[in-house]
């Protein structure tokens, strides 16, 4: 896999070339586009437009820092690491730990940033924008990851966008509790639970990950409706509040209970036609098996 | 773009804090400085047998009082059939009420989010809703992504159906990293700004219009930070000692998602003491292991599948 990554110079002229596998012409199609820019124009003609390279996203969440997490992403080894990944971007929210991590970055070489160009700042009000850039989107960018703490705040941002994400817990806080969140996790299989020191090893998994499902190719991000649709609403709230007014809460109790017994009569109903219209066979299966013969 | 600039600054002149106006706290302050000054009084004029009584009466007062409160709760079995009732979409109707006034408790980073996701999934467009929301002095970030959201819901809502909303600063009861021991010292500075928070009038809403149905929120939402139990905890005082009526600051207590086996330290006081009208976790593991949590299945978790 690392091998597309080395030369630079033939990423226009992979897809002709008779000698790459199939995984180095997937890997050789998102890389260098900043460095390429007339001859990915040429190329956006041919079957492949030229994606730009995938695009890291770390993140420390806004109250405490995680200076473990910062220290092992600033290593000569992830770096390359990534870029064997085909990643061409970094972008790290450093939290309090900002300076920390500028000493860090600017003792580094060229050489050992493997080509991979590092943008850090210590807060952004927008964190969208930037977990959105590591979203994979067809025909517009490569899916990179998210490398974030155990935080709801910023996974569930993550999550909602759907940018493949990496869950780091942070040791530091009250009882550990972010393992408890990044373990449930890995277990749900929303995201991959990753461990300081072996971080790389996350993002190998990541990019079989992405190899194998269609992270790359997602359609375009459209933020979910508000107001939400009414099925989807929380009305437990709105509950409490009638609590405060007993006569009208015990009015909508008896409405809901009717609206309940209608549903419920409806839809005994129509269990009953479907007995008498389709005869024995269809009257011992399922309701869902029950409704298809009317709808045809 | 403008709206969420005058939205910020609306927010942020709310914020400011000012108890010389303010006349509930001082009195409450002054209560319990008296209170204080009988009593040591009393330490020297009576006997020890006398103390001891006055003591266990006054336990035996705050004791039934609580039990009083509580006996009009509703059982978390309603909670889990309110919550479940999904498709029945016309009740409940809180429209026609005379006032639906929330108070939401923002923490810091992630509490917000959580707070702003529920928010979301629970809003419904009303012209007879207030929502107040409380955050820590210096905490810019809450209020920003509060001013966010407030544009979302007044440009998602004509004709005055987004409602009003204020918003009030507290100093945090524990800074993240704080040691737990000086955290009671902070706590109880907290509750002093939560009383003027608590019973404050909104200025939006003035008695001449609408009578005193704003004097008092209706809902108290709270999720993980531990401002959000002292609040709570001030809010069950005030209806102790009859300063609000008890069909008032009801509270919800909604723990984190990120936990999904034990509670954290804020539920487990919730769970302890008791004081919470409603207390929902979102995890369903977490809600079958904890007796009478009500389970409400997180917003960001849904979104995904």
């Amino acid at each position: 896999m690392g091998n597309g990554v080395n030369r630079e110079g033939d990423s226009s002229s992979s897809s002709g070339s008779s000698t790459v596998t199939p995984a180095q012409a997937r890997e050789s199609k998102y890389q260098r586009i900043d460095s390429c820019d007339a001859r990915g124009q040429a190329h956006q003609n041919t079957a492949h437009p030229v994606l730009p390279g995938r695009r890291c996203f770390v993140t420390v969440g806004a109250t405490a820092g995680f200076t473990a997490l910062l220290s092992e992403v600033s290593t000569p080894g992830f770096l390359r690491c990534l870029a064997e990944h085909g990643y061409t971007f970094l972008d790290v929210q450093c939290g309090p730990d900002f300076a920390l991590f500028h000493e860090r970055i600017s003792n580094l070489s060229d050489e050992e940033k493997s080509g991979i160009s590092v943008r850090y700042f210590a807060y952004t009000a927008d964190m969208q924008e930037y977990i959105l850039g590591c979203r994979g989107e067809e025909n517009v960018r490569p899916a990179g990851c998210v490398i974030s703490h155990g935080g709801t705040g910023t996974v569930g941002e993550v999550l909602a966008v759907g940018a493949p994400l990496i869950v780091v817990a942070n040791p530091t806080l009250m009882d550990n509790h972010q393992l408890e969140l990044a373990r449930s996790l890995e277990e749900q299989n929303q995201a991959i639970h990753g461990h300081i020191g072996t971080l790389a090893f996350a993002i190998q998994r990541m990019a079989v990950r992405i190899s194998e499902g269609t992270l790359d190719a997602l359609p375009p991000y459209s933020p979910p409706p508000f107001p939400v649709a009414a099925a989807d609403r929380f009305t437990l709230f709105d509950w409490m509040v009638l609590t405060c007014y007993p006569e009208e809460l015990a009015a909508q109790v008896h409405l809901a209970d009717l609206r309940m017994a209608e549903v419920e009569f409806a839809h005994q109903q129509q269990q009953q036609q479907a007995l008498n219209g389709n005869g024995p066979t269809v009257a011992t299966s399922d309701q869902g098996n029950n409704s298809l013969p009317q709808l045809d | 773009m403008e709206r969420l600039a005058a939205l910020q600054e609306y927010l942020r002149e709310e914020a400011r804090y000012d108890l010389g106006r303010d006349d509930f706290a001082v009195l409450f302050t002054l209560g319990l400085f008296g209170t204080l000054t009988v009593s040591v009084i009393g330490f020297f004029y009576l006997r020890w047998s006398q103390i001891t009584a006055i003591i266990c009466v006054f336990i035996g007062f705050l004791r039934w009082r609580h039990v009083s409160i509580k006996r009009e709760q509703y059982p978390p079995q309603r909670g889990r059939r309110w919550i479940s009732d999904d498709g029945n979409t016309s009740v409940p109707d809180t429209s026609r009420l005379p006032a639906v006034y929330f108070f939401y408790v923002l923490g810091s980073g992630g509490h917000t989010t959580e707070m702003l996701d529920i928010i979301r999934q629970k809003f419904r467009p009303q012209t007879n809703q207030h929502r107040r929301y409380l955050v820590t002095i210096g905490d810019q970030d809450s209020l920003n992504r509060v001013a966010r959201l407030e544009v979302l819901i007044h440009n998602a809502c004509p004709n005055d159906t987004h409602g009003t909303l204020d918003s009030f600063q507290v100093p945090r009861a524990r800074r993240v990293h704080q040691p737990f021991w000086t955290a009671p010292f902070t706590c109880v500075l907290t509750a002093f700004y939560c009383i003027n928070a608590l019973t404050r009038e909104p200025e939006v809403r003035p008695r001449t219009r609408h009578g005193k149905q704003f004097k008092y929120p209706h809902v108290i939402v709270t999720n993980g930070p531990a401002t959000g139990f002292v609040v709570c905890a001030v809010a069950h005082m005030l209806k102790i000692f009859y300063l609000v009526p008890d069909n008032r600051l009801k509270m919800v207590y909604v723990e984190s998602w990120a936990r999904s086996r034990t509670l954290s330290l804020t539920g487990r006081l919730f769970w302890w003491t008791n004081i919470a009208d409603m207390f929902c976790v979102q995890h369903d593991e977490l809600a079958r292991r904890t007796k009478g949590a009500v389970y409400l299945p997180a917003p960001a978790l849904r979104g995904s599948g």
